[in-house]
């Protein structure tokens, strides 16, 4: 149907197959919405995101000479471009084309047809009154610097850099230990191939180690981030390096004379090693390092009590006069991939871990495990260094449990299996039980995995242990077993707990300084799920790996080169375009009050000359400073007060 | 010089504006040399009758709120009489402290006035029928009091609860303008354009973010920092500045109670303040707290949140009236 207007609106009402058309009258809705006043077309249509659909709509913009259009479908996250795409290719401007969600927040959520098609209809009203505001925009153009940052050098941040460093630009690779490498680097093997993980891993070190385009620094964190997408200026400190790491010829002469001890982080704690050391022999960048709060001369070398290590060296590469330093670097786009640090087991009392020598965290069996470990491969358990004949491995330690994690850290169940199994290989007369809630083994290869654990003699009982404690030597387990119905109480030579994976420590400091949001277990929030699993809601950021919640080596180095592409994607422009529908400041009316600056997520506002002073490049178009504006001296493009009012009005309007 | 026709007119009043417009001393003689007062109930004459006799007003100022007929019809008869209308103090400008009776309805307050109030030994209220006492004749309430400013359209605001003796002042300056034949500027405000928080001279933190709401009796504050900083609810951001050089509640160590109304882009004080508030308290702090404990934050120490909020601007804000069904 076609009226006679000067604003000249188009509507189009989806069905979505039966998603709307089941519970809202398309035909009614069509029919009354084209009695407003500025609409001059409707049509409903089964599909409207279908190329007919997008035919029809291209079609009316040229038929009706429509000003701008409406689509009432889905919401506007899923087809918003869709339709923006075809109305800019049919000459009209892409902000004059708005979503109306009749789906999402109308027909799914509603039963009642006659109910659901009036709300429909206001929906509907409100958006036409919208876009009978919206002014035509254009993007805003952003400068590119075309580097990135990748904060976290764990195999996630690596892959990340390989990828990028490959396709020819620039990484700056900042890692808070000493080596790169992560967690994997500690790992025995990995499930369910049962690859060594240090076979997989130090290739991929030393190609970080030696790639033109990877700048790697050290023993440093990221303290401030300013700037916006495609001009961060990072902040980072960088700890003193007393050693020279070109220098150093890893001799070890050094490590001989140092006379102090101190338990091994790389070792979890299981085996010592000195104040001057390197973490391992494959470590990146290959060199020794001194730990200062172990090291006999005070913090920052202000003294020197001790001089062994360098009277020692040979290649003159220990120099204590070195300082921390500032290091400033600029990226267009940065890459979070921080990895993820054990529940301390102390958290959990009543497993006894801490307390009792034979009470071991996964990470620490791990490295009993490891050929490189503490116990150069031989499972020696803690307390008196014989090899457990029975043990038990504990799942879900801190995870799927109200008391701590609620969430389920994913791979638990695969890497107690693997441990189990790489014990039993080894000690086939051994017996092993594992005690598990449920059995999650949903990756490839994964279920087969498990079963071939299972075959292998290895024990399985299905219930939450209450309590681990050793006695007389022995470690205690009271569970329960319940399939069979029966309460367990069995003494086993060792426990492991498959400790559940938290956010690190400083990750929500550091997700602040970047303006990205994390969940209440300080995992990194995506910007959405499904759809854009890599980004964060802050424009030039992404995430990946663990520092965005639990997963496996797989799914991590996936994630990694996902991100690695959306960062590809946007080094491959010369310029970035930024969203126009940005906040805009009336200067005039402002009162320098400070509200807006102290509201912004995003650091957008300054306060210049006596009024506020939006940043179009940082500005996500958030509103909180429009809503906050006690003046009203803030206002959102495409969404100004006098906008909202009128979509107010509509939707409160009684239908005919 | 012919001198101007001034007319004064009264809606629900409390006195303060007659106070404060005199307050303005030794001018008055300049007024009085200006105008001829042809109506004012509290100077010359103040009976309806006279005001529907008197033609070409050139200068008509109201007072007060729209609670009766009566004083609608005061309104009315200035507005129709008088070449330029002023709206006198926050009242006839945004409902005024009278328009917090909205919060009630009209039967309500009648019950509660003539029949539970424990002095009260009536047998019956009056309803909102009129009264008649011999000659006498007791207006019937509205059902609601309205701004005088939605029913008639004022050429000058003059707000201030009471407006100050500069702003009387520049009201005089008006009329000696008009006298001489100026023209006055469309929808004229004798007041500031910008926030009291912009001639605030105390000092503001680069981050205000507002840990929890104090009573300015609970808590010995700075007298150099800016009250909101400080947890004490000031109405500074959201008022319009014209009460005095430094804004003079806030210069008394008191914070601002809003009585300017809200600033030129924003019709709802009240609201445009929730909303303020309601993203500086425990900024960057929500996510450690439960919903129950943010709504006890707001709840517990904001005793009366109409009467804090929207003192002044009730009247003009969007919900500004109990829903009575129609």
């Amino acid at each position: 149907m076609e009226r006679k207007s000067t604003e000249r609106i188009g509507v189009f009402v989806c069905h979505c197959g039966r998603n709307i058309a089941e519970t809202v009258d398309v035909e009614r809705v069509t029919e009354e919405i084209g009695e407003h006043p500025s609409v001059v077309f409707s049509e409903h249509y089964d599909y409207m995101c279908s190329q007919p659909g997008q035919d029809m709509v291209r079609d009316a913009i040229k038929n009706h000479s429509l000003t701008s259009i409406v689509v009432a479908a889905c919401s506007p996250t899923l087809h918003e471009k869709t339709f923006r795409d075809v109305v800019e290719k049919a000459g009209m401007n892409r902000y004059k084309c708005e979503i109306a969600n009749i789906r999402e927040q109308d027909s799914w959520v509603h039963t009642d047809k006659e109910e659901a098609t009036a709300k429909a209809l206001r929906i509907t009203r409100s958006i036409v009154e919208k876009v009978r505001g919206n002014r035509e925009l254009s993007p805003i153009e952003v400068d590119l610097h075309k580097r990135a940052l990748i904060i976290g050098g764990g195999i996630a941040g690596m892959q990340a850099s390989l990828d990028i460093a490959n396709a020819g630009h620039q990484v700056v690779l900042v890692e808070r230990e000493a080596t790169i490498g992560g967690h994997v680097a500690k790992l025995a093997e990995t499930f369910p191939t049962l690859d060594c993980a240090s076979c997989i891993l130090t290739p991929r070190m030393s190609e970080v180690a030696n790639h033109p385009n990877i700048k790697l620094i050290v023993n440093a964190e990221v303290v401030d981030v300013e700037g916006y997408v495609g001009n961060f200026r990072v902040k980072i400190l960088k700890k003193a390096s007393y050693i020279d790491a070109d220098a150093c010829n890893l001799c070890a002469k050094c490590e001989g004379v140092c006379p102090e001890n101190v338990l091994s982080g790389f070792d979890e704690y299981l085996s010592f090693r000195k104040a001057i050391y390197i973490p391992f022999p494959q470590a990146v960048p290959s060199t020794y390092t001194i730990d200062t709060e172990a090291c006999l001369n005070p913090e920052g070398m202000k003294a020197v009590i001790c001089s062994k290590c360098r009277d020692v060296c040979e290649a003159d590469a220990i120099n204590y006069d070195r300082s921390s330093e500032m290091i400033e670097e600029q990226a267009g786009v940065i890459v979070v991939a921080t990895g993820y640090q054990l529940y301390a087991p102390e958290n959990i009392g009543e497993y006894g871990a801490g307390k009792y020598p034979d009470i071991i965290t996964s990470l620490q069996f791990e490295r009993l495990l490891a050929p490189n470990g503490p116990t150069s491969g031989t499972p020696r358990r803690p307390s008196d260094g014989k090899i457990p004949k029975k043990l038990a491995f504990i799942h879900c330690a801190g995870s799927r449990d109200e008391n701590h994690n609620d969430y389920c850290s994913s791979i638990c169940c695969m890497y107690s299996s693997k441990q189990a199994l790489l014990f039993h290989e080894h000690y086939p007369d051994s017996e092993i039980y594992n005690f598990y809630i449920d059995l999650r083994a949903s990756g490839k290869n994964y279920e087969q995995f498990i079963k071939r654990v299972q075959d292998e003699g290895i024990n399985y009982i299905r219930g939450k242990v209450s309590k681990i404690f050793e006695q007389d030597g022995k470690v205690t387990v009271f569970g329960i077993d319940t399939l069979k119905g029966e309460r367990i109480e069995d003494q086993f030579d060792m426990a492991v707990l498959a400790l559940s994976m938290v956010a690190p420590a400083g990750i929500r400091d550091l997700a602040t300084k970047l303006g990205i949001s994390y969940d209440d277990y300080g995992w990194i929030s995506e910007e959405h799920p499904k759809l854009r699993p890599v980004e964060t809601p802050t424009a030039g950021i992404f995430v990946a790996g663990v520092a965005h919640g639990p997963k496996d080596i797989q799914t991590t180095v996936a994630q990694a080169s996902g991100a690695a592409s959306k960062v590809l994607d946007m080094l491959s422009h010369d310029v970035i375009t930024h969203l126009p529908t940005v906040a805009r400041v009336e200067r005039d009316a402002c009162s320098a009050c400070r509200l807006c600056v102290s509201v912004c997520p995003y650091s957008a506002i300054t306060i210049e000359d006596g009024a506020a002073s939006v940043n179009e490049a940082l500005c996500e178009g958030g509103g909180l400073c429009a809503a906050i504006c006690p003046s009203g001296a803030i206002e959102l493009t495409n969404m100004t007060g006098i906008q909202m009012m009128s979509m107010i009005d509509a939707v409160s309007e009684e239908p005919r | 010089m012919k001198k101007a026709r001034l007319a004064v007119g009264y809606g629900s009043i409390c006195g303060g504006c007659d106070v404060a417009f005199t307050d303005v001393g030794t001018e008055l003689v300049d007024l009085a040399e200006l105008v001829d007062i042809v109506y004012w109930p509290a100077v010359v004459d103040g009976k309806i009758e006279q005001l529907k006799k008197i033609s070409d007003i050139d200068i008509g100022i109201y007072f007060g709120a729209v609670r009766t007929e009566h004083h609608e019809l005061v309104l009315r008869l200035l507005d129709e009489k008088s070449k330029i209308l002023v709206a006198f103090g926050t009242c006839p400008c945004y409902g005024g402290i009278p328009a917090l009776g909205n919060v009630e309805t009209s039967d309500s307050l009648l019950q509660t006035a003539y029949s539970e109030a424990p002095n009260t030994t009536n047998d019956g209220i009056p309803g909102l029928r009129k009264l008649k006492r011999q000659t006498m004749e007791v207006p019937r309430l509205k059902a609601f009091i309205s701004a005088p400013s939605d029913l008639v359209n004022f050429d000058v605001f003059v707000p201030g609860c009471p407006p100050p003796v500069q702003s009387v002042s520049k009201l005089i300056d008006l009329i000696r303008d008009y006298s001489a034949g100026d023209p006055i500027p469309e929808m004229h405000f004798i007041a500031e354009e910008t926030s009291v928080c912009d001639f605030c001279k105390r000092e503001k933190p680069e981050v205000i973010s507002i840990d929890r709401i104090m009573r300015i009796h609970e808590v010995e504050f700075n007298e150099d920092e800016c009250f909101l900083s400080q947890g004490i609810l000031c109405m500074g951001p959201v008022t319009r500045a014209g009460c005095g050089e430094e804004p003079r509640c806030i210069q008394k160590n008191m914070p601002c109670r809003g009585c300017f109304g809200p600033l030129p882009k924003v019709r709802d004080q009240g609201t445009k303040f929730l909303s303020s508030i309601a993203s500086s308290i425990v900024l960057g702090k929500e996510k450690n707290m439960s919903d129950e404990d943010l709504q006890h934050l707001v709840k517990k120490q904001v005793l009366d949140p109409v009467g804090q909020f929207y003192r002044f601007a009730l009247a003009v804000a969007a919900f500004n009236r109990r829903y009575t069904g129609d």
